[in-house]
């Protein structure tokens, strides 16, 4: 029985629920951004603003010189991360096989529940109007229909806006001859060169490539390539019960000009540092191995480097103290930084290890779960280290998102 | 563009059965009251323990943001849309 995949894309995601949530802004062009300041940067465009060549990750500067009547709209994660939670628990009444791909996409497994609805498009005309419903009008979707994530994915960002496309096996061998091998979600730019160097440029040419060139020039991702040249993706939708363990827990920061000089990106380090460790406490994970990097001013090169500890930290300042280390380590040396990043790898869960023997680092064990409960009870700015006020004070200068937010569903 | 106000507001609500929220019907915002037309989004937004309930209501032409404090039963007006 072939699998019956659906693909929800949320239209304009960010944009729609401004919009929504404020009647003047419906029908006028306008970007999210994270501060509405000219360094900070475009997170969603609304569909009159695309109109007119807003994209995503474009500068708020070069944004306004394409429409010079953008509204900039500071995004608030908590209302966007409110309306994921509220349209999963509708998708949840329709499919358990449910996976979060992303906070506005979401791939469902339909196979056992589409015959109840009549049919998968019956299916998606029904989530739709659900969604208008509970969400209100200008939170739309676009549903994707197919036998596999990828194709379901696809069809999607064709029906775009507020559509519903649904892809027969018997239209697949034409798609694949139209369709260039960078509309597949997993190839990138790179490999897409590396592609069209030996003259494969649509899906088509893909599955006619010899799966043992694929695997000699791509390795194991090779035969993925091979599969979706055929018209196939044995990739499961991946349930959201199902939870990926963590690998990483990592924060960086983009620095505004007054703070590029490499003693105050330090400081700004500091604060990363704190809030890296207050996430893997809350995680319930410690790790051995730390990453440091930075990127020279200008869109200059990025530096970065890791050490393994011979013990598992979570602490803030432990943190920053190898972060240093590695520093000392390194052989570029910039004055002047535009982005720094620290991020904890090699990840324990923490009950696994055992108690700290030494009483400085049982001291620093309980002075970090006091500033844990502090900071749970009263919020996250309530208490903070000396050093992080400077970190703390510069979301008023550039666009930082989402600060330090925790998206779980 | 929605100008900040943060003053305290009386409500009128209804606690509907099975809803996740009060149901803003009206406020008095100092003389003034206001009968809500539509209710455009309400979302929660948490402060340490403190959870609000943000209201994005229309009455009339006007457009208006209400946050609803859970710890101490308040409501404040925070913004008002001056475009709308």
């Amino acid at each position: 029985m072939p699998r019956i995949i659906m693909h929800l894309d949320m239209d304009s995601y960010f944009a729609s629920v401004e919009q929504q949530a404020t009647p003047s802004l419906r029908g006028k062009p306008i970007g999210v951004t994270g501060k509405p300041h000219e360094r900070s940067i475009i997170v969603a465009a609304s569909r009159e603003a695309k109109a007119c060549g807003v994209k995503s990750a474009m500068p708020n500067w070069e944004a306004r010189r394409l429409c010079p009547h953008l509204t900039l709209v500071s995004g608030k994660a908590e209302r966007y991360i409110a309306i994921t939670k509220r349209f999963l628990s509708i998708l949840k009444r329709y499919s358990p096989v449910l996976e979060v791909f992303s906070i506005d996409e979401v791939f469902m497994d339909v196979t056992q529940e589409a015959r109840r609805y009549g049919g998968a498009g019956a299916m998606a005309r029904a989530i739709k109007n659900d969604f208008r419903n509970t969400l209100g009008e200008y939170i739309t979707c676009t549903i994707g229909i197919a036998s596999n994530k990828a194709f379901a994915k696809l069809i999607a960002k064709r029906y775009k806006p507020d559509g519903i496309g649904e892809l027969q096996d018997e239209e697949i061998p034409a798609l694949l001859e139209e369709t260039p091998v960078d509309d597949i979600c997993g190839i990138g730019r790179r490999i897409e060169a590396r592609l069209s160097k030996v003259g494969i440029h649509t899906l088509a040419d893909l599955g006619r490539e010899s799966t043992r060139y694929l695997k000699q020039e791509f390795g194991v991702y090779g035969l993925f390539l091979k599969e979706i040249g055929q018209g196939r993706d044995p990739t499961p939708v991946i349930p959201y019960t199902t939870a990926a363990p963590v690998k990483s827990v990592g924060h960086s920061k983009s620095l505004p000009p007054q703070l590029r000089s490499f003693d105050l990106a330090l400081l700004v380090l500091r604060g990363l540092c704190d809030r890296v460790g207050r996430r893997m406490r809350k995680l319930g994970y410690v790790g051995h191995t730390i990453y440091f990097g930075f990127r020279v001013e200008g869109l200059g090169p990025h530096y970065g480097k890791q050490i393994t500890l011979p013990f598992a930290t979570d602490d803030g300042e432990e943190i920053y103290q190898a972060c240093l280390t590695i520093h000392r380590k390194m052989s570029a040396q910039p004055s002047s930084v535009s982005q720094v990043g620290v991020s904890v790898r090699n990840l324990t869960e923490k009950q696994e290890t055992p108690e700290y023997l030494l009483e400085d680092d049982r001291h620093r064990e309980r002075l970090n779960n006091a500033i844990d409960r502090i900071r749970d009870r009263f919020g996250e700015r309530a208490i903070v280290t000396g050093e992080t006020l400077l970190f703390d004070a510069i979301p008023e200068h550039v666009g930082g998102f989402s600060q330090g937010e925790e998206w779980e569903f | 563009m929605y100008q900040s106000v943060e003053e305290p507001i009386d409500a009128y609500v209804l606690y509907k059965r099975g809803a996740s929220h009060p149901i803003l019907r009206s406020f008095r915002w100092g003389t003034r009251r206001f009968d809500v037309t539509a209710t455009n989004l309400v979302h929660p937004e948490r402060e340490g323990q403190t959870v609000f309930i943000c209201y994005a209501v229309s009455c009339g032409g006007n457009n208006f943001r209400i946050r609803l404090n859970t710890n101490r039963c308040l409501w404040i007006l925070d913004a008002i849309d001056v475009e709308g």
